[in-house]
């Protein structure tokens, strides 16, 4: 693993226990490797979605009906 | 020990015949049904639980009434598993975790459980799963993995992997399972029996253990086309109107995403299917890579955030590939879940668009037969990815739709089973079961029956 490697994988920890204590959660060291994983595979999701431009008028489709 | 001798155990509606007009009794069906699973299903571990006093002392019932002239109904002492999801009256529903065992035991069945015994059937068994059912593999560091029958040393898909592998060793006719990203086509598909993902909304979820109430959806395995068609319309609450001509139905063949990654095996098989049914012509989804990272997005979130609470306090009870991904998803940010649903509501006008001019869709259920059980990773568009995390490459765009698919085990494949997904505009059930009825009649597709089946 190389230095930036080491430190971005520091940085992404601070950042799940800082967002974790937002939502009253607190990790146990033990899962901090497979949420950070997790967390680096759903922000490459999250970047498709956003990287897509919708119109303003696009809604939510928080009640779905197919 | 097989079922009823010369019955075929995994055809219900052949089991409900012989039942209801007396030529073998529903306990009789019931006993060799337990006794099966006892013997054979330890290769495979489909089950997790047997409901052995109640299921005999229910097909008890269904034989005093037969002999007293009522009619129990289509699927008359028919045994049924369910994905151990599904609330069973006096049962403790544990969604495949440890974190709910304590639970007290459902006081109700499950609608759906609910319906299938008013039509006579008999839950007998719970059925393996994913934690919660967030995983394509049924790999369940509390109840074990579940095997596939046709090769133990593969998965048999998930999440409902146990509802599927418990058809395709024959040891049950119909069982229950669940569909958020995939988890009744994948499993189906891997292990060769039919399954059906209905419309979004379609088929009640009352009882059910929820993971994402924005994509779950229930529906059933059979070992026969025509089981999973009265099954489903039972499940429905109504009958389908009647099955349109195959040879009026306007089929096309999905490209672009869904014609890439496919083994060659898979490809073949679907061409086949083209050709008989005259060449078809390809269509594409537009951003079909986008409402895959939309459905795994709202998955995250909304399972996330589901079991937020409990991971405050349990976190180290869970399965622990289940609980990072939980976690994961429980620290998305909101502004990413909202485009998520915003891309969704702009993704159903594309899909709705496209089966202005098609009424029914076809297009793999995974890149290929099942992974091995210790191979980690395929390679998808030239990239090595998780085996596990990518069966899902098919199913996951049309979860985010929402639209009904049909999981059609394909026949002269040469090897291990693979499934072809026959997609239509919701509602439209009743196209999904005419073509795929005339591929079964073609000998393109139907159950693949496994080795150990085979050998009864």
């Amino acid at each position: 693993m190389s230095e930036h490697d080491e430190e971005s994988g520091a940085r992404d920890e601070a950042v799940v226990i800082a967002t974790a204590r937002d939502v009253g959660l607190t990790i146990d060291a033990s899962c901090l490797p497979g949420v950070v994983a997790n967390r680096v595979l759903l922000r490459r999701y999250a970047a498709l979605v956003h990287g897509f431009a919708l119109p303003d008028t696009c809604e939510p489709a928080f009640e779905y009906r197919p | 020990m097989t079922v009823p001798d010369m019955i075929d155990s995994s055809d219900a509606l052949a089991i409900a015949a012989e039942i209801r007009q007396g030529r073998r009794s529903a306990v009789a069906v019931m006993t060799a049904t337990i006794a099966a699973i006892e013997v054979r299903d330890r290769p495979f571990n489909s089950v997790t639980r047997i409901f052995g006093p109640r299921a005999v002392a229910e097909a008890e019932r269904i034989d005093r009434r037969i002999a007293a002239g009522d009619d129990p109904g289509p699927l008359a002492g028919v045994p049924f598993g369910v994905k151990d999801l599904f609330d069973v009256a006096g049962e403790v529903t544990t969604a495949g975790s440890v974190v709910l065992r304590e639970s007290p035991p459902a006081t109700h069945d499950a609608a759906i459980v609910a319906r299938l015994r008013a039509a006579g059937a008999i839950p007998v068994a719970s059925l393996n799963m994913d934690e919660f059912a967030y995983g394509f593999a049924t790999d369940n560091a509390h109840y074990g993995i579940t095997r596939n029958p046709h090769d133990p040393a593969r998965l048999a898909g998930g999440s409902s992997g146990g509802s599927a592998a418990a058809v395709a060793a024959g040891l049950l006719p119909l069982t229950l399972g669940s569909d958020t990203n995939g988890s009744i086509r994948v499993p189906a598909s891997l292990c060769g029996v039919w399954g059906l993902k209905p419309t979004f909304g379609g088929v009640p979820r009352e009882g059910a253990y929820p993971f994402v109430a924005s994509l779950d959806v229930v529906g059933p395995f059979a070992g026969t086309l025509d089981g999973l068609r009265v099954a489903y319309e039972i499940l429905a609450g109504e009958p389908m109107p009647a099955l349109p001509a195959a040879a009026d139905l306007r089929v096309a063949r999905l490209g672009g995403w869904f014609g890439a990654n496919m083994s060659e095996p898979l490809a073949r098989a679907i061409d086949a299917v083209a050709a008989h049914l005259g060449g078809l012509e390809t269509v594409e989804l537009p951003e079909v890579a986008r409402a895959r990272a939309a459905s795994f997005l709202i998955s995250a979130a909304e399972g996330g955030t589901l079991h937020l609470p409990r991971l405050r306090r349990q976190a180290l009870r869970y399965d622990p590939a289940t609980r990072d991904r939980l976690i994961a998803g429980a620290l998305l940010p909101s502004g990413t879940l909202v485009q998520a649903h915003r891309f969704r509501a702009w993704f159903r006008e594309q899909v709705h668009a496209l089966f202005r001019s098609v009424d029914v869709l076809i297009a793999p259920a995974t890149v290929g037969e099942a992974p091995l059980i210790d191979q980690p990773t395929i390679v998808v568009d030239g990239q090595v990815v998780s085996a596990r995390a990518n069966l899902g490459l098919y199913t996951q765009p049309l979860s985010l739709a929402g639209v009904p698919v049909l999981s059609a085990p394909l026949l002269g494949t040469g090897g291990l089973p693979l499934g072809l997904q026959l997609i239509a505009a919701p509602g439209r059930e009743a196209a999904l079961f005419a073509l795929a009825g005339a591929l079964a009649g073609a000998g393109l597709a139907g159950r693949v029956p496994a080795p150990v089946a085979k050998e009864r």
